[in-house]
């Protein structure tokens, strides 16, 4: 009889030791939600919040916009340790100039020799980390001056490896136990905040770096949150300052003033693969009228995207995609898309809603991973609208990319890889152009920046021509923060959390 | 006793054996690559083939799957479950980190369970068709058909978003380290109560509508009218007579629970943000991390063969009609 009591009592009691006013009320301190919780700053995790503790050599939308433009668009200057950098005429030798005024959180100036080490480190196969770009050597020319040579003519030489370490900490170490480093759980970076404390599974406690390049940071004290639970409840229980969400939860905080919202598109876009190697997905008119019949527009309003969400179609640089230079999309125009089916034989003869062509219904699936079913159910509705009908099969992440590759599928929201494995030889889902092909290998190993810039324009007119895929939205990060919070537009980049020392906690809130 | 817990044991290992060779053959035939982690384009660092194939190479993901198969019984028979795929750190340390903290909740969630539904059982039994017995059969009832996920999930807007009494999520507080011994006391309480809270109160639910039965059954006994005959109080009829026989079922319920204590319990460990082993288990089976998944799926057969064998050991204590021999005793 008494166990009801006892129950009552176990819920109460602790509660009542002290509401939980959650960290997120501390008017000192800024607390951002970060999902994973095991090794957010180690080497594994890919998508770790490296940048609150490291510098980057140079941020990707700089080696894009250039100095002048960066500081123009942005207002602040670029992160990163590099002040300069130029390239052979041949693309195999890359000279970086390094800032001398860099130091690593424990005072020790940053110099070539931290590069030369860290790239040594990456490529040790003791380490068995695989990673970085193909370097063959790298030379130190004086304290802060560093030579790459790379093993083919390329692009910038240091994608995939773009944090450094520190030399005089790391260099004694055994490199086969690189993994388990007590280094990664107490890092000492040279970025904008320092490492303060660790509590695994529940968060991690950085500090401002007085001795930033890029200016004291704008709070003084940061915590990451480290936890999986919804970000709505976390953001609503006022625990935390800043939380990624998805797009859907923020149309529930859209208009609510507690809170502030941020999209961050990049440059990798979401798009809808048609099997070419099947019918329908042949005909090129086909693919054409499936465009024009899908609103893409209203598919972002729909999926809870903001408004001006960049769109085209067709390949595009992705640096073009950062100066806001894409092309134009193919137009919604649901009238023409009907007109070219019904031109290509493709016609709903007894009016059951479904388009027919030599007994063949228009009827396909589409595989998608659970994430993207809303997105899928929306093409649905927009394109039954022309007459064809459209199966929607969920399944996770890695099916759909089997399936892609093996090119078990009709149409597919797959993760693809790079451009060249996906439009150029042998692509999975059988685009065969050959110009495509060699310009996709000419673009790899372009050196002049007008070159890369002529060939990425006749990519994207040739693919915009043929329509092999669907170009559906670019990848965006949602932000959310509770309206204390400031600066929340020069909050960037998701995972490894660029900008965050930009957000400051607003004065007239405390 | 020992000869026959020695024979069971004898008799697990071919089982075990079994479970975990088709658990390794089943995992690898699934679709799915644990290299998918490195094809991503959404992530910063993709791979190129080579690099692929050498990180393949030393995880022996290009040998022939028997040979693999091979290494993984050898390295296990020397407790070594191999190095995570995910986290590059080896797993034996992966299941060090995450089984204390699932022990925490399990443990306690199963002591609410028994306290709370035996308790129940025997109240609804003992005043069968009164307003409380009522109140316990529909309410159990109603808890016990109510996904755990969806209670959880009110449980943390009411006590957490609406109210600010209780955390959302984690296992203690930032500030845990500068707490005094009775504030990091109260501290852990208050983040176990809800998860804890929710796993209990699902299994007392089940728990005390079987009680309840089992006692209805047993209070029917003739040697419960018989103690009644000789006057004994009617607490001492119910306590030492009827419910120590209704426990004995139930005995082997909670022995079978024993791999669910570290098992962890997937879906509330996920929305409590709990560190513990169905957490772990549930990202291995996303990502695809073969040894991870191997070792909580070896854990949970062994502890299942464990929890059977403890609870015929247990029944055969609590009830001494049954013989270790397997014959009933007249």
């Amino acid at each position: 009889v008494a166990s009801p009591r006892i129950l009552l009592t176990a819920i109460v009691l602790p509660a009542a030791a002290g509401c939980d006013r959650g960290p997120g009320s501390d008017p000192d301190t800024l607390v951002l939600l970060y999902e994973s919780d095991e090794w957010v700053l180690g080497p594994s995790n890919d998508d770790s919040p490296k940048f609150l503790v490291f510098l980057p050599l140079a941020d990707s939308n700089w080696r894009c916009w250039g100095r002048e433009r960066w500081e123009a668009e942005r207002g602040w200057p670029p992160p990163g340790v590099a002040r300069s950098w130029e390239r052979s005429g041949d693309g195999r030798v890359w000279t970086v100039r390094l800032r001398e005024d860099v130091r690593w959180h424990d005072g020790v100036p940053v110099t070539a020799q931290d590069v030369a080490f860290s790239l040594e480190l990456w490529k040790d196969p003791d380490v068995g980390w695989y990673a970085g770009a193909p370097v063959a050597s790298v030379e130190v020319l004086d304290g802060h001056t560093v030579r790459f040579t790379l093993e083919r003519p390329g692009d910038w030489p240091l994608q995939g490896w773009e944090v450094f370490l520190p030399r005089h900490l790391l260099e004694a170490l055994p490199r086969d136990e690189f993994f388990t480093w007590d280094f990664w759980r107490q890092p000492v970076g040279n970025g904008p905040f320092r490492y303060v404390r660790h509590v695994p599974g529940v968060m991690i406690e950085f500090e401002a770096n007085p001795d930033y390049v890029g200016g004291r940071p704008g709070v003084d004290r940061l915590v990451l949150r480290l936890s999986s639970a919804l970000p709505l409840t976390e953001l609503l229980s006022g625990r935390v300052d800043v939380a990624p969400i998805s797009p859907l939860d923020a149309l529930k905080l859209a208009g609510d003033p507690r809170f502030r919202l941020r999209f961050s598109a990049s440059s990798t876009a979401v798009w809808l693969f048609w099997n070419l190697r099947r019918p329908p997905f042949d005909d090129p008119a086909v693919r054409r009228a499936l465009t024009h019949a899908v609103d893409r527009r209203a598919l972002h309003g729909a999926l809870g995207y903001p408004e001006g969400l960049p769109l085209t179609d067709g390949i595009y640089d992705w640096c073009a995609f950062y100066r806001e230079e894409l092309a134009e999309p193919v137009p919604y125009d649901p009238v023409e898309a009907v007109r070219l089916l019904e031109v290509a034989g493709w016609a709903d003869a007894d009016g059951g809603g479904v388009r027919v062509r030599d007994g063949r219904p228009l009827r396909f699936e589409l595989v998608l991973e659970d994430r993207y079913l809303p997105a899928g159910v929306v093409l649905q509705d927009q394109l039954r609208r022309i007459g064809a009908a459209v199966t929607l099969t969920s399944v996770e992440q890695s099916i759909v990319n089997r399936r892609f590759l093996a090119g078990d599928f009709d149409a597919a929201i797959p993760r693809r890889s790079g451009l060249m494995e996906t439009f150029g030889e042998g692509s999975p889902f059988g685009y065969e152009n050959p110009r495509v092909a060699e310009l996709l290998r000419a673009r790899r190993t372009a050196v002049e920046d007008a070159e890369r810039e002529a060939i990425g324009r006749e990519l994207g007119e040739i693919t915009r021509a043929e329509l092999p895929a669907l170009f559906l939205f670019p990848r965006t990060t949602t932000w959310a923060a509770r309206s204390r919070v400031g600066g929340l537009e020069r909050l960037y980049e998701s995972g490894n959390m660029m900008g965050v020392e930009h957000l400051r906690l607003e004065p007239e809130s405390r | 006793v020992i000869g026959y817990a020695a024979r069971r044991v004898l008799q697990a290992i071919p089982l075990l054996l079994g479970i975990v060779t088709v658990t390794f053959f089943l995992v690898r035939m699934a679709p799915g690559d644990p290299m998918d982690l490195y094809l991503d384009s959404d992530r910063r660092r993709t791979l190129d083939p080579e690099a692929i194939e050498l990180i393949r190479q030393k995880h022996g993901l290009d040998q022939p799957i028997h040979v693999q198969y091979a290494k993984w019984v050898a390295n296990v028979a020397r407790g070594d479950f191999g190095e995570s795929f995910r986290h590059r750190r080896p797993v034996n340390r992966l299941l060090a980190e995450a089984i204390p903290f699932t022990l925490q909740l399990t443990v306690l969630a199963l002591l609410l369970d028994a306290l709370v539904g035996i308790s129940l059982g025997i109240v609804a039994a003992v005043r069968q068709y009164s307003l409380l017995d009522r109140v316990v059969t529909v309410g159990s009832l109603v808890v016990y058909a109510m996904p755990g996920f969806w209670l959880a999930l009110m449980l943390v807007l009411l006590f957490s978003v609406h109210l600010g009494w209780l955390p959302t999520s984690q296992t203690r507080s930032f500030d845990y380290e500068f707490l005094s011994l009775s504030g990091k006391l109260v501290d852990r309480l208050r983040h176990l109560v809800l998860p804890v809270f929710v796993l209990g109160v699902a299994s007392a639910a089940g728990t005390a509508r079987y009680m309840r039965n089992r006692l209805l059954e047993v209070l029917s006994e003739e040697y419960v009218v018989a103690a009644r005959a000789r006057g004994f109080p009617e607490r001492t009829v119910i306590l030492r007579h009827a419910v120590r026989n209704a426990l004995i079922p139930i005995i082997t319920i909670y022995g079978l629970s024993l791999p669910f204590l570290l098992g962890g319990a997937t879906i509330i460990e996920t929305i409590f943000a709990w560190p513990g082993m169905g957490r772990l288990t549930v990202e291995a089976v996303g990502g695809r991390d073969y040894p991870v998944i191997m070792a909580t799926t070896t854990i949970a057969a062994a502890l299942t063969v464990l929890g059977n064998l403890l609870a015929d050991l247990a029944y055969a204590w609590a009830d001494p009609r049954v013989s270790y021999g397997g014959k009933r005793r007249a």
